[in-house]
Parts: structure tokens; C-alpha cells; sequence
């Protein structure tokens, strides 16, 4: 019966995954598909409705709708990903440094997080973007800066309780060095639910992406980005709805499958997310 | 109790440090000289007048003095005058904060009123039709961006039916889709962790003791369940205030609502820092006070807390 179970979880995941890497695929390789160039205005037909030449439309400008999703998806699915790996790869490190030398270190890196996680996540980015000024590595910065905190987290919490293990100080009678026993012994038995969480995430840090772009915070013009373009959109919804339908499903549907993905792993990996405020 | 209130006072005090040290310090590393940006609107700047505005400005000082001053101005309520025109940044900001709270407040309290009782329905519920239900409008309201929620009820209620001005007046009508734009993706949050923490004490070995001595079921639920429950969801209302006060900044743009969202986005495009640092600030200050309010709840709702 469990072995059925974990058949059918399994399966889930595997056909989730294959959705989301046709998605990260799509979005490394977005200039193949490209059926016109997405920057590129045409006075000849502006708001245009989807046909055989502009599969959604155009927008006000005349740019091909179809064409600015796509590289769209470049714009959001990699940055969240890459905003996810690095605030993952450094909220680890300080995590494991905090858990591991504990005393002054633990300290000061856990009360550098309690700070960042005293402000409501999204004034925060609001305000850190709007003053550093919209672009892509602004938007990054803004939302990365309370990001790592939830792996600083959970990495020190599992490192506390591993160690007075046995392994460890077998590690440590043997002569391995503090550096050695951090990211050789103690790291890959926290990698497992590091990576569930880290997935769960990327949904939000997209989101979060494009809630920045809507408010212009985010990429700058005329580079296609999903919230942006459905803030641009809004004004004219009336005579050229797609221009708003398009990126706005874009950016619902790629969420739902990272989120569905993420539900998946956890579920199979019989992990469970680790409560986080935002 | 007292005792409690005043550590978690004292445990306040770095943090509060912490937090005005770091808006202090982003308005600090904002591109372009605040001497400069205040006199754009006049013309002809000499270095003289430029200098001699750094000096009464107060920007020639050290860093840390600069922050002492500004930290003790704030402790007294004074956030600084707007680069653009001047006026006190306080001023401003209670002024659309009126408006941010009448939206916060009433978003939350329709949030509250009808995610609890589905909550608690569906983990009752756990497994059947309505939960299934529940389940997807909750995942389905947790991919979607704020501002996906808020375009698709102007297509229905403005554009298709008319039934609402877009723009909204600031009065009780205007009121109403803000509102809901702002709490559907909240709701979905609040269902899914109701249910959670519901769901974790049905799995309680009392609750089986009591179904045992023939319990009513309805009994069990609203005498000892959710009594117990009340304290995980109180958690959950707390730090979802945070999403409430963030997600409110681009409700109020898209609706046009007059609060301090509309304000710091205004200020933002205006490069007024000043203002934006008031609304980290205002905020922040929100977030902490309400997370202190739950903390004290504990005592109320759970006497093992006490100690």
C-alpha cells in the first residue's frame, strides 16, 4: 500500500517536472520560438486582435504580444530562479556558520535575521527598489535582502541538533578540520529540506518579481517582463484585452506549476515546509 | 505577566535599533545628494549655495552623528521634511494613512469573517467534495499576483458590468473593490492555515477520548477544538498583517485610493526618500506593535504559556 502510494507521488512529480523543466527550457532557448522580435513597434497595427501572424495580438505599440511572453519567461522564470539559488546558497552558509561556532557568531547573524524579518517583506522591497531604482539586480537586491533569512533558519536549526550526533564527533576525533566537518558531514543532511523549500519559494519570489514590474520597480522599458506588461496593459484593456489576458495567464499558470511542483517534492520527500511569516 | 509584557519590550529595543539603522542607512546610500535634489527647483546653483546647504542640512557631519539626531527625531514623532515640497513627512503620511487603514481594516475584517468559518469547514470537512473545493480556490488564490486579482475585478465590475467607477472616490462604494482585491489572496492564506491548524488538533489524542465517551461532535469542535486552535491562528493573522500592508500598496495604485501606498509610489517616481524611509517606518512600526499585540494574546488563550 505504501509502496503504491509512493509509486503515484512519484509519478506527480515526475510529470510536474517535466512541465517545469519544458518551462525552464522554454525560457533559456525563448529566441527560437520568438515569432516576432518582441521589442520591435509596428505603426501598422497597433492593438491588433491575435491572428495567424500575431498569435496574441499586438499591444499599443504594435509589438507582438505573443513574442513579449516569451521573453517574458526569460525575464522572470531565471531571476527568480537564480534570486532563489543564491539567497539559498548564502542564507545556508551563514546558517551553518550561526548553528556550528554558535556564540558570537550565532548572534549576530540570527539578530541580523530577526531585523530583517521585522519588516513586512513587501514594504521592504517596495522601499529598497524604489530607492535604488528600478532594474533587474535592484529588484533582486530588494527582495533578497530578507530572502536568506529562511535558510539561515533552517539550516541553524538542523545543525543544533546535529551536533552532538555520534558521526560528528567521530568526524572530529578523526582530525577532519571545523571547515570540513561544516560542508562534508553536516551540509548534505540538510540539503533535502533545503531544496523543498527552496521550491515552495520560487513561486513567491515570482510572484513578488512581478508585483515590483507592475509598480515599475522591476525591468525597465522597453525589456519585456510579465508584470510590467500587464500594467502597461491595463489602460487599454478595454479595446485590447489580450494585451492583459496574455501575460496575466503567463504568469498564473507558470506560478501554479512551480507552486504545484514544490507541493510535490515536499509531499514525496515526506518533508514538510518550514513556516515562514510571508 | 508584567514581567512578560516588559522582556518582550527589552528584547524589542535592538530590534527597533536595528530597523532605523537600516532605513537610516538606505536613504544614506540613495543615489544623488539630498542638497542637490532640495534646491532642482531652484535655479542656477552655485557650489557656494550648495555647500552652504549641506552645512545647514547637516550633511558635512559623520555618519553615526547624523543617525544619533535623526533616531532622536524620531523617537519624537519628527520623520523629516519632504525633498519636494517641504512639508513635515509625518504630515503626509498620517494623511493617507487615514485611508490605509480604513482599506487594511476592512479587508482584514472580511478576510476574518469569511476564512475562519470555510477553514474550519473544510478540515472538518477533510478529504470530501467541499474540501477539495476549498483546496483548489486556496492554491489557485495563492499563484495569483495581487494585481492579477484586482485587473480581473475591474473587467467584471467596471468594464463588462458597470456596477463600480474605477476609480475609486474614497467614499463607501469606491470602498468595495479595493477591498476585495486586497483580501482575495489574503483569504486563500488564512483558509489554508485555519484548516492546518485545525486539522492538527482533530488529529489530537482528546479529541478521540472524547468522540470515545460519545462526545457530540459539534461539542468537541466548538468547545475544545478550536479554543485550541486559536492560538496558531492568531500567529497566522499577525504575520499576514504584514502581506495585508505590502499587497495594499499596489491595490491603492491600481484603484487610485488615496492612501500611503499611492503616496510612497508617488514619492518613489518623485525621488522624495524622505517620505519613502517614513513609510518603511510607519509600517514596520504596524507590523511590530500588531506582532507584539499576538504575542501578549498568548497568555489569554493559552495558560501553559504562563510561566
Amino acid at each position: 500500500m505504501f509502496h503504491l502510494q509512493n509509486n503515484r507521488k512519484k509519478r506527480k512529480l515526475l510529470v510536474l517536472f517535466f512541465f517545469l523543466f519544458s518551462l525552464i527550457l522554454l525560457s533559456l532557448c525563448d529566441t527560437l520560438f520568438l515569432a516576432n522580435d518582441p521589442n520591435k513597434t509596428n505603426a501598422g497595427y497597433m492593438m491588433a486582435a491575435p491572428s495567424s501572424h500575431f498569435p496574441f495580438g499586438t499591444d499599443r505599440l504594435g509589438r507582438c504580444i505573443y513574442s513579449r511572453v516569451l521573453a517574458g519567461a526569460k525575464t522572470t522564470i531565471l531571476s527568480s530562479l537564480i534570486l532563489v539559488l543564491i539567497t539559498m546558497v548564502l542564507g545556508t552558509f551563514l546558517g551553518i556558520l550561526a548553528g556550528y561556532y554558535g556564540g558570537i557568531w550565532d548572534f549576530i547573524i540570527m539578530r541580523i535575521a530577526d531585523i530583517m524579518l521585522a519588516f513586512p517583506q513587501m514594504v521592504l522591497a517596495i522601499a529598497v527598489a524604489g530607492i535604488l531604482g528600478g532594474s533587474m539586480i535592484n529588484a533582486m537586491i530588494a527582495l533578497g535582502i530578507a530572502g536568506w533569512t529562511l535558510y539561515a533558519r533552517l539550516a541553524r536549526g538542523k545543525v543544533l541538533s546535529l551536533k552532538n550526533e555520534e558521526f560528528i564527533y567521530a568526524a572530529r576525533l578523526g582530525g577532519n578540520s571545523n571547515t570540513r566537518i561544516m560542508f562534508v558531514h553536516v551540509l548534505p543532511n540538510l540539503v533535502g529540506e533545503l531544496i523543498v523549500n527552496a521550491s515552495i519559494q520560487i513561486g513567491s519570489v515570482m510572484l513578488g518579481f512581478a508585483g515590483l514590474s507592475y509598480l515599475g520597480l522591476g525591468v525597465q522599458v522597453p525589456k519585456a517582463e510579465w508584470g510590467s506588461m500587464v500594467s502597461e496593459g491595463l489602460s487599454y484593456m478595454q479595446q485590447a484585452p489580450w494585451a492583459v489576458l496574455a501575460p496575466g495567464l503567463a504568469l498564473f499558470l507558470t506560478v501554479v506549476i512551480f507552486n504545484l511542483f514544490g507541493e510535490a517534492l515536499s509531499d514525496y520527500m515526506g518533508i514538510r515546509k518550514t513556516e515562514d511569516g510571508e | 505577566m508584567k514581567f512578560y509584557i516588559l522582556k518582550r519590550l527589552l528584547y524589542l529595543i535592538p530590534i527597533m535599533i536595528g530597523i532605523t539603522f537600516l532605513s537610516f542607512l538606505l536613504l544614506y546610500l540613495a543615489p544623488g545628494d539630498p542638497a542637490q535634489r532640495k534646491l532642482t527647483a531652484q535655479t542656477a546653483v552655485t557650489s557656494d549655495v550648495l555647500e552652504q546647504t549641506r552645512e545647514e542640512m547637516g550633511l558635512n557631519r559623520p555618519f553615526l552623528v547624523q543617525y544619533k539626531d535623526w533616531f532622536l527625531n524620531m523617537l519624537q514623532g519628527d520623520l523629516g521634511v519632504s525633498y519636494k515640497d517641504g512639508s513635515p513627512v509625518i504630515v503626509k503620511l498620517t494623511k493617507g494613512m487615514k485611508y490605509t487603514g480604513i482599506l487594511a481594516f476592512s479587508s482584514f475584517l472580511l478576510s476574518v469573517v469569511i476564512s475562519i468559518p470555510l477553514g474550519i469547514y473544510a478540515a472538518v470537512k477533510k478529504d470530501k467534495l467541499p474540501d477539495s473545493i476549498i483546496k483548489v480556490f486556496c492554491f489557485a488564490g495563492n499563484s495569483l499576483a495581487n494585481f492579477l486579482v484586482a485587473v480581473a475585478l475591474i473587467y467584471f465590475f467596471c468594464i463588462q458590468t458597470n456596477l463600480f467607477p474605477i476609480i475609486a472616490k474614497g467614499n463607501a462604494q469606491g470602498l468595495f473593490l479595493p477591498t476585495l482585491s486586497l483580501s482575495i489572496p489574503f483569504m486563500s492564506r488564512l483558509i489554508t492555515q485555519t484548516r492546518a491548524a485545525v486539522l492538527e488538533q482533530l488529529e489530537q489524542p482528546y479529541v478521540a477520548a472524547a468522540r470515545a465517551r460519545g462526545m457530540k461532535e459539534i461539542y468537541i469542535l466548538f468547545k475544545n477544538v478550536l479554543h485550541n486552535s486559536m492560538i496558531s491562528i492568531t500567529t497566522v493573522l499577525g504575520l499576514a498583517i504584514g502581506t495585508l500592508l505590502g499587497g495594499s500598496v499596489v491595490t491603492e495604485r491600481i484603484f487610485m485610493w488615496p492612501g500611503i501606498g499611492k503616496l510612497v509610489m508617488d514619492s518613489i517616481q518623485a525621488r522624495d526618500y524622505p517620505v519613502i524611509q517614513g513609510f518603511v517606518m510607519i509600517m514596520t512600526g504596524i507590523y511590530i506593535i500588531v506582532n507584539l499585540l499576538v504575542d501578549i494574546s498568548y497568555h489569554f488563550l493559552d495558560p501553559r504559556v504562563k510561566e
